[in-house]
């Protein structure tokens, strides 16, 4: 008898802590979850005068206190962005930052940037309605690579 | 914002996971890359690289305080890495650790004569060039591919490179000569590299040596 | 040119890693050996090259698992579970007690969600960064976080 009360109890004991795992752990949740983001490249040149490409005219305020004074758009895509798989986004120094969610929960989500040749990781966490603004090539020349992150486009 | 390695490490040691996980973000495609250089197979370096974490988990208590704990990861990665080749394959004797007159002749004129420099047009062919040398790292023999990567990717002395490698200081610097004078050779393919670089890629000469 | 199997090993030193008597002899042979000077002209081109090589290949591989899949191994290693299951078996009363779990389960569910909603999510809390690169400069607004990266001259100012 108290055999089977422990074999019954066992199996509720491991019931309840899956069905709270499940619940507690936030990767449980958003798994599967793909957060679409638009991903822009941008171009910064300190020289000549000041110019921001219309279409980057949402990320005015983060970048007009930068010293780079003309903004100039590369690329321009939607991706969908992983947890646990990342989307490579080609540069145009032939080097890739590689994008992936590392939380999602609501609007609000934490995205990883990665920029493997340079060994830079970074992990920083937006709200719906957030770009973010992240430089991802050292300044030569004047010139440096930045790419925004938009996510919910 | 950025903790450093030795408050991470204190983190980790007293059972914090995350702090763990943060060092491996920090220091993972370098381990894989370190590992990829001796081992040249994808999956086994990813395999490599992956074991060294988990060493270096299991071990954290044994990281001496003052040492650093990528020096520490990179020397465990170093180990499985060499310690995996020679599984695969007997290891090749260097009976060849005194320079001999055919080595310095082989592979013809220094072919990157001029240091690439940092103009941005050269950076294709620096990207090219780097490719490349990757590449022919899997022709060298595997003491010499070792050298190499620790020399290279972890910035090790002649030195360290001793301690690291159990051998004496004089056969490291031959050792190392013979790999990066075969490197040479192998890059010699790539024939046509002008000095000062072939911005357009045709192959022709341009220039002479400075 | 016999000389020059003397010094062929020195060729690949860096600054301050030969004694300065060597240094000292192997320049003096550099002035005067063609051969040797366009070797070492060769190693110091293809100086940093191989690193940037392979990490460019590791740049090709997808790392968004590997942290999972080294935690992975690290609980397996641990062997958790198997505690997990030995415990049980062995202390019956405590296995008993242990049948109350169900009910915190719930109870830390009903917290949970009540507790951790968005909003009470500061939309800038978290920011983790580890780089090669230097001082980096995370500048924070309202419309989202700007990060710049170092540089080792120090010569670049936002």
């Amino acid at each position: 008898m108290i055999q089977h009360r422990t074999a019954t109890t066992l199996r509720t004991l491991l019931a309840a802590a899956a069905l709270a795992a499940a619940a507690l752990l936030p990767h449980g949740a958003a798994a599967q979850e793909a957060v679409p983001a638009r991903v822009r490249v941008a171009k910064a040149t300190r020289a000549g005068p000041a110019h921001l490409d219309p279409r980057l005219e949402d990320v005015k305020k983060q970048v007009h206190q930068l010293a780079w004074q003309r903004w100039e758009l590369v690329s321009d895509q939607v991706v969908q962005l992983l947890q646990g798989q990342s989307t490579f986004v080609a540069l145009p120094d032939g080097s890739h930052a590689a994008l992936s969610v590392v939380e999602a929960r609501g609007n609000i989500v934490t995205v990883e940037v990665a920029m493997a040749q340079k060994n830079t990781q970074t992990r920083v966490t937006v709200e719906k309605g957030q770009r973010i603004v992240h430089q991802v090539a050292k300044e030569k020349g004047g010139v440096a690579l930045f790419i925004v992150v938009t996510p919910w486009p | 914002m950025e903790a450093d390695d030795l408050s991470l490490v204190r983190q980790a040691r007293a059972g914090d996971d995350k702090a763990f996980q943060a060092l491996v973000v920090r220091y993972q495609r370098k381990v894989y890359a370190v590992a990829l250089g001796i081992v040249r197979d994808t999956d086994t370096a990813w395999d490599v690289a992956q074991e060294a974490f988990v060493r270096a988990h299991g071990h954290l208590a044994e990281l001496e305080g003052e040492e650093a704990f990528a020096k520490w990861l990179f020397r465990i990665t170093s180990h499985l890495s060499i310690d995996s080749v020679r599984r695969e394959r007997r290891s090749l004797k260097d009976s060849m650790e005194d320079v001999a007159e055919s080595e310095l002749n082989a592979g013809g004129e220094g072919i990157l004569s001029t240091p690439l420099g940092l103009d941005p047009a050269d950076n294709a062919l620096r990207r090219e060039l780097a490719g490349r040398m990757e590449a022919a790292l899997s022709r060298l023999p595997a003491i010499h591919r070792e050298i190499l990567v620790l020399r290279e990717l972890e910035g090790l002395s002649y030195e360290e490179l001793a301690d690291r490698l159990g051998i004496q200081k004089g056969t490291v610097m031959s050792r190392l000569f013979h790999a990066r004078k075969k490197m040479q050779v192998l890059l010699a393919d790539y024939a046509g590299v002008p000095a000062g670089g072939d911005g357009d890629g045709d192959g022709e000469r341009e220039g002479s040596e400075p | 040119m016999s000389e020059c199997t003397g010094y062929a090993p020195m060729l690949t030193a860096r600054p301050g890693e030969l004694p300065a008597g060597d240094a000292a002899a192997l320049e003096r042979h550099l002035d005067a050996c063609v051969e040797c000077r366009a070797l070492r002209t060769a190693f110091l081109a293809t100086e940093g090259l191989l690193a940037e090589g392979l990490l460019a290949k590791a740049a090709e591989r997808d790392f968004a698992p590997f942290t999972d899949a080294v935690m992975a191994r690290v609980a397996r290693r641990h062997n958790r579970r198997g505690r997990v299951f030995d415990w049980v078996s062995h202390h019956r009363v405590r296995a008993a007690i242990s049948a109350l779990a169900p009910a915190f389960a719930a109870g830390a569910l009903v917290v949970y969600f009540h507790g951790a909603t968005p909003d009470a999510v500061p939309p800038h809390h978290l920011f983790e960064l580890t780089s090669d690169c230097g001082v980096t400069t995370v500048l924070k607004t309202d419309q989202g976080p700007v990060v710049l990266m170092g540089d080792d001259d120090g010569d670049d100012a936002p």
